[in-house]
């Protein structure tokens, strides 16, 4: 199953990195690249702390402390900021 | 539920960044006994924020190009053997450094040879060849020095995953365990002392990038290590590739010869491009002194978008998103030479610091060499005469 569509994430990498250690929504992004496509996690970041939640017996509210929010915001064209 | 932690092992590595994960990764291999322990999580700070140039660097000497080409070596040997289990994305396409100018380019073929003792196909390129390399730079760059040595690795996949083998092997990671004290006994380390509890090492690395000087300061020592932040944009996925390999600008060769206070303008905006393996391009690189705060200055961000546009003026027609951004510190020492080995008068304690901006592209031979010092007593790997030329003392002749 898909999780993180932006970068073709399924659980079961997912599943794999949480057995290979991984403890938070960043320490999966950094072994699947899930969630830092062009919606930055917006849509699976919810599903990624449910599976890490799940697997590795951590309540929501300490999975689902979410990535770093880096701008831009929104996908930003790359002459949108040049010459301001 | 409070972690139990290891109280007692043979080497106690501070740092989850690729220095000491390489660290811990090649000591498993030799059957030793390792605890490492990192403050954040593996690859949380500048090993896994970087552009991940694993090509012979273009700021390099002969000793720092000599760290690489082993590192390279090491890293096709992990990338061919799958030894990590996890893809590491080891793309080989090389270095294109940008020339523009007459002068730029004299002082180019000046370190070509220089580079040519490790990659000995380095040259200079021009008309046809260079247009055929990288079909889509503006063409105000009129020569490229191509260095077909290396290329880009996936950073996050690489720290991670030689982390996670490095634990199948028996090396105990803590991750959210900081280093607060060194004890000391007699001339020798005794123990670290962290958030979690004291742990007994016969011997203590130093890995910890930036944050190096506090844990030196631990044992009294004084490392000349600086830290200056680097900024980095990431672009959407792209449908083609825009560029084929890592790019940069050369310019800051000629800024060498600039005054300081003009130098160090033209050294921050170096502008440089790579291509993830998925699609998504990397543009850096804007740098200034270090700030706890990890995120991109406008000011950095728009220099980036414009240095991009100058260089690659096909991102500004297809109206190329960014995405991202991200910053990470780099640990700068004053002749950017890193700092390895022991330390005079006081065994056990081990350095593996002051990596500047090559940490990820030397990080394997790096790990490689700390382990065999401490096994066998000495680096095998990288000769004593270059090793001499990294060790601490040398700030103090």
């Amino acid at each position: 199953m898909m999780i993180c569509r932006c970068e073709e994430v399924t659980r079961e990498e997912i599943v794999v990195a949480i057995r290979s250690g991984a403890r938070s929504i960043p320490a999966i992004k950094r072994r699947t690249s899930g969630g830092m496509g062009l919606c930055q996690g917006r849509i699976c970041q919810r599903l990624i702390a449910q599976i890490l939640s799940e697997e590795a017996g951590i309540p929501m509210s300490e999975a689902t402390v979410p990535m770093t929010v880096r701008p831009p915001v929104r996908p930003l064209p790359i002459d949108g900021i040049a010459g301001r | 539920m409070k972690e139990e932690i290891q109280r007692e092992s043979e080497v106690a590595v501070i740092g989850g960044g690729i220095i000491g994960v390489a660290t811990a990764y090649y000591l498993t291999k030799q059957g030793k006994e390792v605890v490492l322990i990192e403050k954040n999580e593996v690859g949380s700070e500048a090993s896994g924020a970087n552009v991940t140039f694993c090509t012979l660097s273009s700021g390099g000497d002969r000793l720092l190009h000599y760290f690489t080409a082993k590192s390279i070596a090491e890293y096709m040997k992990i990338d061919d053997s799958m030894e990590l289990g996890h893809d590491i994305e080891f793309n080989r396409l090389g270095l294109l450094i940008l020339i523009e100018t007459e002068r730029s380019l004299e002082l180019w073929k000046e370190c070509l040879e220089e580079r040519q003792e490790f990659s000995p196909e380095d040259r200079i390129v021009s008309g046809e060849e260079l247009v055929e390399l990288e079909p889509n730079l503006s063409p105000t760059v009129k020569w490229g020095l191509y260095s077909p040595l290396g290329g880009h690795i996936n950073c996050l996949y690489l720290v991670t995953s030689m982390a996670d083998k490095a634990k199948e092997l028996g090396a105990k990671v803590y991750e959210y365990t900081k280093a607060l004290d060194i004890k000391v006994e007699d001339g020798h380390v005794k123990s670290v002392v962290t958030e979690k509890g004291e742990i007994k090492a016969g011997y203590i690395v130093n890995a910890a990038g930036r944050w190096a000087p506090e844990i030196g300061q631990m044992v009294g020592l004084k490392l000349p290590i600086t830290s200056e932040r680097h900024q980095v944009l990431v672009t959407e996925m792209l449908d083609r590739k825009l560029i084929n390999r890592h790019i940069i600008s050369g310019a800051y060769r000629e800024a060498t010869l600039l005054p300081p206070e003009q130098r160090k303008a033209l050294e921050e905006t170096t502008f440089l491009c790579t291509n993830e393996d998925k699609g998504n391009l990397l543009l850096g690189i804007s740098g200034d002194p270090a700030t706890e705060d990890k995120r991109v200055t406008f000011i950095s961000f728009r220099d980036i978008c414009e240095q991009a546009i100058k260089y690659l003026p096909i991102l500004k027609e297809l109206r190329v998103n960014i995405i991202r951004s991200f910053a990470n510190h780099y640990a700068n020492t004053p002749d950017r030479h890193p700092i390895l080995g022991p330390v005079e008068r006081l065994d056990g304690f081990i350095l593996a610091c002051g990596m500047n901006d090559y940490g990820f592209q030397q990080g394997a031979i790096v790990g490689k060499v700390i382990s065999e010092i401490i096994c066998f007593g000495e680096s095998l790997s990288i000769p004593a005469e270059i090793m001499k030329q990294t060790s601490l003392s040398r700030f103090f002749k």
